[in-house]
């Protein structure tokens, strides 16, 4: 009664003498190739392969690589292949013996629900009673690793990033970016510090919706745009009334938000706008609160205006500026993520004396994103004790 | 019009017609993981209900940025196509970036989407 059921594999001497023959030569191939031999039913009909030997740097669509794909099924591993050309390809090739090259084959899983798409080229042989198969990967997953290689390396160059606290005038300066764990999101966050020529101090992070190489590039471009602006003595609401302009009219496509600053040390004030972006946090003592002043997001109402907040720091005053990575969290409201991470601001502050410099480490370390698959910046600025200005300081008024 | 429905495991998109609109609520996760199917999901919406669309986001727990450009993309096609788009949400949970981002100061936003249908403007 179990007849139909039965399946037949090659006998088991004649198997491994098969076996090795294979392997001998699958050991000096590049790349993935792998050699199965059929399991039949009673009746003969193929009903799958079982793979016996693979190339040494073989690698499955799930990753699987080398001697873990020995004693693989191919239906039960791929059991999508079932009744594509592909799979007809295989029967045919062990009834013919004639080597084929079967189209373009787009292997699809759901991984997560979503779709998983990825596509290879194979050849297939027969060889010793058994299927001999080679395989490239060329699919979007692949161009998309290799574009996520080339946009860390653009952003390096783009905003290189300096790991230990500098100075400017009046300012000590710490920053971080940190790049998403799944790359899906890199390319978009930016961050900017920089002295201007008239002793005032630049001081922005932003963030450009969407990932890879066309959002590195709209990072670049509004990074350097409101450098630009900023040595071109606008202050923080006309650079970004004229930066949403741009990007309307040359990147419509793109949309951004940012938080500019520019810090006066000679009478330490701040004046500030952000658009559509989460307000910076000052700390003062262990005291943390929101700097208000927003104004819509870049790129989308062409005739968007801002304004300016204006505040007076106080001498170890703390700016932390950051990207919603930062307080974005699933199930959770951006404001809430803004309130925990000012607690946790004050907590990291309360033991540590107003004037010392540590401050500015406890605050970069309490920063932890809270959402990992998100890139993140940080942006920390501490004011420096009168006396310790630059030698850049513009006089007052 | 027959409703439209898509489903993954992190988001739920349906589109009904409404009084003379589409109702479409999204719920679950709006980012950049269903951004593909979720952009596929509203030019269907279009081509089968016209450009006056009612976004129903209360039952969203997550909107990014990608969510968001997609959100104002749809805007910008109903407004350009003659049509008219309202959301529906508040400003709290998930919804609350359509307020940091200023949108709601251009997007007409209602609390619910009875309010958002008797706020659309009568067909022209």
């Amino acid at each position: 009664m179990f007849e139909g059921l039965m399946e037949v594999l090659p006998a088991a001497e004649r198997l491994s003498a098969s076996t090795a023959r294979a392997q001998v030569m699958l050991d000096v191939m590049p790349g993935s190739a792998s050699w199965s031999v059929p399991i039949r039913d009673a009746s003969g009909t193929i009903v799958d392969f079982v793979i016996q030997a693979v190339s040494p740097e073989a690698e499955d669509a799930h990753g699987r690589r080398g001697g873990e794909l020995v004693g693989l099924r191919v239906r039960q591993c791929y059991p999508s292949v079932l009744d594509t050309p592909l799979w007809q390809a295989h029967l045919r090739v062990m009834e013919t013996g004639v080597s084929e090259r079967p189209s373009r084959y787009e292997h699809v899983e759901a991984a997560d629900g979503v779709p998983h798409r990825s596509d290879y080229v194979m050849r297939l042989a027969r060889y010793d009673d058994g299927l001999l198969a080679t395989w490239v990967r060329d699919d979007s997953e692949q161009r998309l690793e290799e574009e996520n290689r080339f946009t860390a390396h653009l952003q390096k160059i783009v905003m290189p990033v300096q790991d230990e606290p500098f100075t400017l005038p009046g300012l000590r300066v710490a920053a971080r970016y940190q790049p998403a764990e799944t790359a899906a999101y890199l390319g978009g966050d930016w961050y900017q510090a920089i002295g201007l020529d008239d002793g005032d101090v630049l001081l922005a992070v932003g963030d450009v919706a969407g990932n890879g190489v066309a959002a590195a590039s709209a990072m670049a471009k509004l990074r350097h745009a409101i450098t630009g602006l900023a040595f071109a003595r606008h202050d923080p609401a006309e650079i970004l009334t004229v930066l949403n302009r741009l990007l309307c009219k040359l990147r419509p496509d793109v949309l951004a938000t940012a938080l500019v600053a520019c810090y006066h040390p000679a009478d330490r004030t701040l004046r500030w706008t952000h658009a559509g972006h989460p307000p910076m946090l000052l700390a003062r003592g262990s005291h943390v609160e929101r700097l208000l002043h927003p104004g819509v997001l870049l790129g989308v109402f062409e005739d968007a205006t801002y304004t300016c907040g204006t505040v007076r720091l106080r001498p170890d005053d703390l700016m932390v500026m950051f990207t919603d990575g930062l307080i974005e969290k699933r199930g959770s409201d951006l404001y809430e993520g803004l309130d925990l991470m000012s607690a946790a601001l004050a907590e990291a502050l309360r033991p540590i004396a107003p004037a010392s410099q540590e401050r500015l480490s406890a605050v970069m370390n309490a920063m932890v994103p809270a959402n990992a698959a998100d890139d993140t910046c940080v942006l920390v600025t501490q004011v420096t004790q009168d006396g310790q200005l630059g030698p850049h300081v513009r006089g007052a008024g | 019009m027959s409703d439209l429905r898509l489903e993954t495991p992190a988001a739920l998109f349906t589109a009904r017609a409404a009084e003379g609109a589409a109702v479409v609520a999204i719920r679950g996760s709006f980012d950049h993981t269903v951004h593909a199917l979720a952009a596929d999901f509203v030019d269907k919406v279009f081509a089968a209900f016209g450009p006056r669309l009612i976004m129903d986001l209360t039952g969203l727990d997550l909107l990014d940025s990608r969510g968001t450009g997609l959100i104002v993309n749809c805007w910008r096609r109903a407004l350009g196509e003659g049509g008219r788009l309202a959301l529906v949400g508040t400003e709290r949970g998930a919804t609350r970036i359509l307020w940091i981002t200023g949108l709601t100061t251009r997007i007409p936003v209602y609390p619910t989407v009875q309010d958002a249908l008797d706020g659309l403007p009568p067909r022209t």
